[in-house]
């Protein structure tokens, strides 16, 4: 690994990290597990180096692919939230496990577009699927998510 | 509220929520990230051997049956294949055997293969660690210790070269170095900070099978001699209970006892000498007696599959291990070692898929490999209910064993990521199983189906039970949207799934109408799940749109139809009372398309006797509510005439009609991209030319 690689991927872990922690903690609710999947895909993309051409692409579809990976080998998504030294206060906890109600792809895709501000095409390329099927499980999500919001809101 | 931001709908509600998570200050992660990056092998195919696990687990979600891609190069992630040592090679330390798997019987051990020396230690003791092979990318005077004991190493703490061990949730600290490769042996000092029992010590701070090997850690306590209490093993796996022993320092003999194949004590230890609570003395050998079936009863296919793969089959449920009337359509092998191309059973996942949009029962066998000696057994089953479940054996799984876990699926659905293999499904609890009683009648096609001119099929589509075949999942509707901007005639089916109703829907393209709106016939094959009847409807003429490669028309069969269809006259509302309905209306009639028609122009338009042009009027809004084929989204389309001019003058030389939508992301351009635009004269249907490709109008 070259000075100057890892000068660039460091450049993009500042440029990205809180945002990438924080949708890979939605997707998992576990902030162990986010730091994990994050920690691994930089740590590949130190690895690689001058391999990948777009390290923030590279990075976002590793750490996602990581984590389910990850969330996989614990056998089920767990929308529990577990956590080691992050403080989340109840309401995003609650909100975290709400998100944990959706299929893992539904929240992936919801948390790509809230979170990394991602368009269809985006995500699709960092999950490996289609536009069409990214605007589909959002158009669920989105159904999904609003009837537990305002489950939430007349209990 | 709903908004829409880029090409999706965004959530002003959704977007707060996710904004008060901004306020969570995330870890620093980019000391771990570079340690991480220094100390694992480099390089596409390197990487720890808990990722390669973590990886091939993917493939077992709750009964998920898929495949995650593997990819080299530098411009995609990897799951790497597991570069384990074959079986011959890996072998345990002599002096001290691997506890002996509960399927699969010798085999790699998960400690590793290196020669470890001695085998066991009191705190304070040194043991000496030879690797198997060479060893790559390590810090010299650095090593570790693992756990094996779940579905990857787990780093329990780093062992330094001045005899320290830092435990793992103390961060060691590694410096950066590249020594170069070696095999060489290295010695380490035990201390008292690392944990009792079985570990895997490595001669690396990775885990990796060369530089591995398997010592037992006893308990300082435990002097020769001393007394010990003989704890209760009775029960426990032949594994635990060894691990137990070892760990205070008894020497452990191990007897087998048949017991019934039906029982669930298999592999269990089921007599303990001495008994419980009786005081040993450290090092003295005390006996456990562990069951071993026999007998088994293998009374069908699914039974002897399940024996084959080593699942506890006495220990099974009742639906993982008996048929009990359900098809078999097969079993495949999956796992880590180029698990893309082990024995996927293709037809096998087609058949279960089959039997579960017919609510038939069936069942399907997948065995996993997730490393060395590892296996997972998942039996999917479907049932008459439209439910499936999944029923998973993890007896093999150091992390679970002996256990049978039932993940209740609902309706199979498709598995997300997975672009390989060509059939894939996913057990989704999340999704509500469907309900209503089951009648389906097996109908004779309609003589009006036996007449028609076929045409080119696009295939079937099922937005509910997703099947992934060798293609995009949408592919049959991307093939009609082909075929209808060509012009050409083509059929395709649609299936929809729903609470009461199940709608197999037969399109066929027919061409354009007067007015350039793309017509279909649509004929329907409805099962009625509420009432339990099976019926077709007619075809009759629509009118559609092609929206994001979706056809988008009225041709949404309803509840209402279906009851006014009923050819007995009577419904049973969900209060269970019967009504007598009136004739079907005409609605659903056959109403053949009339195809296209040529428009003679008139000599003089309205427009031109006017004066005006379509263009002055302001937009010619047709405003109409209307659904895709699975009723998701409500339109609104907008139809409006736009004037056109030419570069060399201001005189208007056509109309193009545009078409807009509300509610609806727009057509990925990417994938569908538009077709021509054509320029009408002023009686909206006479064409009179289409714009260019650098966007300028062309007269014809």
């Amino acid at each position: 690994m070259t000075v100057a690689t890892s000068e660039r991927v460091e450049a993009v872990y500042r440029s990205i990290h809180p945002k990438i922690w924080r949708a890979l903690l939605a997707v998992s609710g576990d902030a162990d597990l986010a730091s994990d999947a994050e920690s691994e895909a930089f740590a590949q993309a130190l690895r690689r180096g001058d391999e990948i051409d777009d390290v923030e692409r590279w990075v976002w579809k590793s750490a996602f692919r990581i984590l389910d990976g990850l969330l996989a080998a614990r056998r089920r998504p767990a929308p529990a939230i577990a956590d080691s030294t992050t403080t989340i206060d109840a309401t995003d906890a609650d909100f975290l496990s709400m998100l944990g109600g959706l299929t893992v792809q539904q929240r992936q895709i919801v948390v790509l577009r809230y979170v990394g501000q991602f368009n269809s095409g985006e995500i699709a390329d960092v999950l490996e699927s289609s536009a069409g099927s990214v605007r589909v499980q959002l158009h669920r999500a989105h159904e999904s998510l609003r009837r537990s919001l305002t489950e939430g809101k007349s209990a | 509220m709903t908004d829409q931001i880029d090409d999706l709908p965004f959530d002003g509600d959704l977007a707060e929520r996710f904004a008060r998570l901004d306020r969570i200050e995330p870890p620093e992660n980019w000391g771990r990230a570079s340690a991480l990056a220094e100390t694992t092998d480099p390089g596409p195919a390197g990487s720890s051997r808990w990722w390669a696990a973590a990886a091939a687990a993917v493939l077992v979600v709750g009964g998920v049956v898929a495949v995650a891609s593997t990819r080299g190069g530098g411009d995609a992630p990897f799951q790497e294949t597991s570069r384990s040592a074959p079986a011959s090679d890996a072998v345990a330390t002599p002096s001290a055997p691997a506890p002996p798997s509960t399927v699969s019987g010798a085999g790699p051990s998960p400690y590793g293969s290196a020669r470890v020396e001695p085998a066991s230690v009191v705190p304070g003791g040194t043991v000496t660690v030879t690797p198997n092979g060479v060893v790559d990318g390590t810090c010299s005077g650095f090593g570790a210790i693992f756990r094996v004991d779940g579905p990857s190493p787990v780093r329990l703490g780093v062992l330094g070269p001045d005899g320290s061990f830092v435990p793992e949730n103390q961060r060691p600290t590694i410096p950066p170095c590249q020594p170069p490769a070696t095999a060489e042996a290295l010695s380490f000092l035990i201390s008292d900070d690392v944990a009792t029992g079985v570990v895997s010590i490595c001669r690396s701070v990775e885990f990796s099978d060369a530089a591995c090997g398997q010592l037992i850690v006893v308990d300082a306590g435990a002097t020769p001699g001393a007394s010990i209490e003989m704890p209760v093993v009775e029960g426990l796996t032949e594994f635990d209970a060894i691990v137990t022993l070892r760990a205070l320092d008894l020497t452990v003999s191990v007897e087998r006892r048949e017991v019934d194949a039906r029982s669930n004590v298999d592999g269990r230890v089921v007599s303990q000498a001495p008994v419980a609570a009786t005081s040993v003395a450290a090092g003295e050998t005390v006996t456990i007696i562990v069951g071993q079936a026999v007998g088994r009863v293998v009374d069908d296919e699914l039974a002897q599959t399940l024996v084959d793969s080593g699942a506890d089959v006495g220990a099974a449920p009742t639906e993982a291990s008996a048929l009990d009337g359900a098809t078999f359509c097969g079993s495949e092998r999956t796992g880590v070692e180029g698990f893309l191309s082990v024995d996927i059973d293709i037809e096998g996942r087609r058949c279960l898929l089959d039997h579960h949009a017919a609510r038939l029962p069936a069942v399907f066998v997948s065995e996993f490999l997730t490393g060395p000696v590892s296996r997972i057994v998942v039996v999917t089953r479907t049932r008459e209910d439209g439910t499936a479940v999944g029923l998973v054996h993890t007896t093999s799984d150091a992390d679970d064993p002996g256990r049978w876990d039932v993940d209740e699926c609902g309706p199979l659905t498709d598995f997300s990521n997975a672009s390989t293999p060509a059939v894939a499904f996913a057990c989704d609890g999340n999704v509500d199983p469907l309900t209503g009683p089951i009648t389906i009648d097996a109908l004779p096609f309609p003589a009006w189906f036996e007449r028609r001119t076929t045409a080119p099929t696009c295939g079937y589509f099922t937005p509910q039970v997703e099947v992934r075949f060798d293609r995009e999942v949408d592919q049959p509707l991307v093939c009609m949207a082909d075929a209808i901007a060509g012009g050409e005639p083509a059929e395709l089916v649609t299936v929809h799934v729903g609470d009461e109703l199940r709608v197999a829907r037969w399109i066929v393209s027919i061409g354009p109408s007067p007015q350039g709106t793309p017509q279909f016939e649509v004929a329907s094959l409805v099962v009625d799940l509420r009432a339990g009847t099976t019926r077709w409807v007619e075809p009759r003429c629509v009118e559609g749109e092609l929206v994001d490669g979706r056809l988008v028309g009225d041709f949404v069969v309803g509840r209402d139809q279906v009851d006014e269809l009923d050819p007995s006259g009577t419904v049973v509302t969900e209060d269970g009372e019967v009504l007598t309905l009136p004739e079907p209306d005409e609605r659903n009639q056959v109403q053949p398309c009339n195809g296209p028609q040529k428009v003679e122009r008139p000599a003089v338009t309205p427009f031109e006797a006017t004066g005006l042009r379509v263009g002055d009027i302001g937009p010619e809004a047709a405003r109409f509510p209307g659904s895709n084929e699975v009723g998701e989204f409500d339109l609104t389309i907008e139809r409006s005439w736009t004037p056109v001019a030419t570069s060399d003058s201001p005189e208007v030389v056509g109309f193009i009609r545009e078409t807009g939508l509300t509610a609806l992301p727009p057509p990925d351009d990417a994938r569908f991209p538009d077709p021509p635009v054509v320029i009408y004269a002023d009686d909206g249907v006479t064409r009179v030319g289409e714009f260019g490709p650098e966007g300028a109008a062309v007269l014809d």
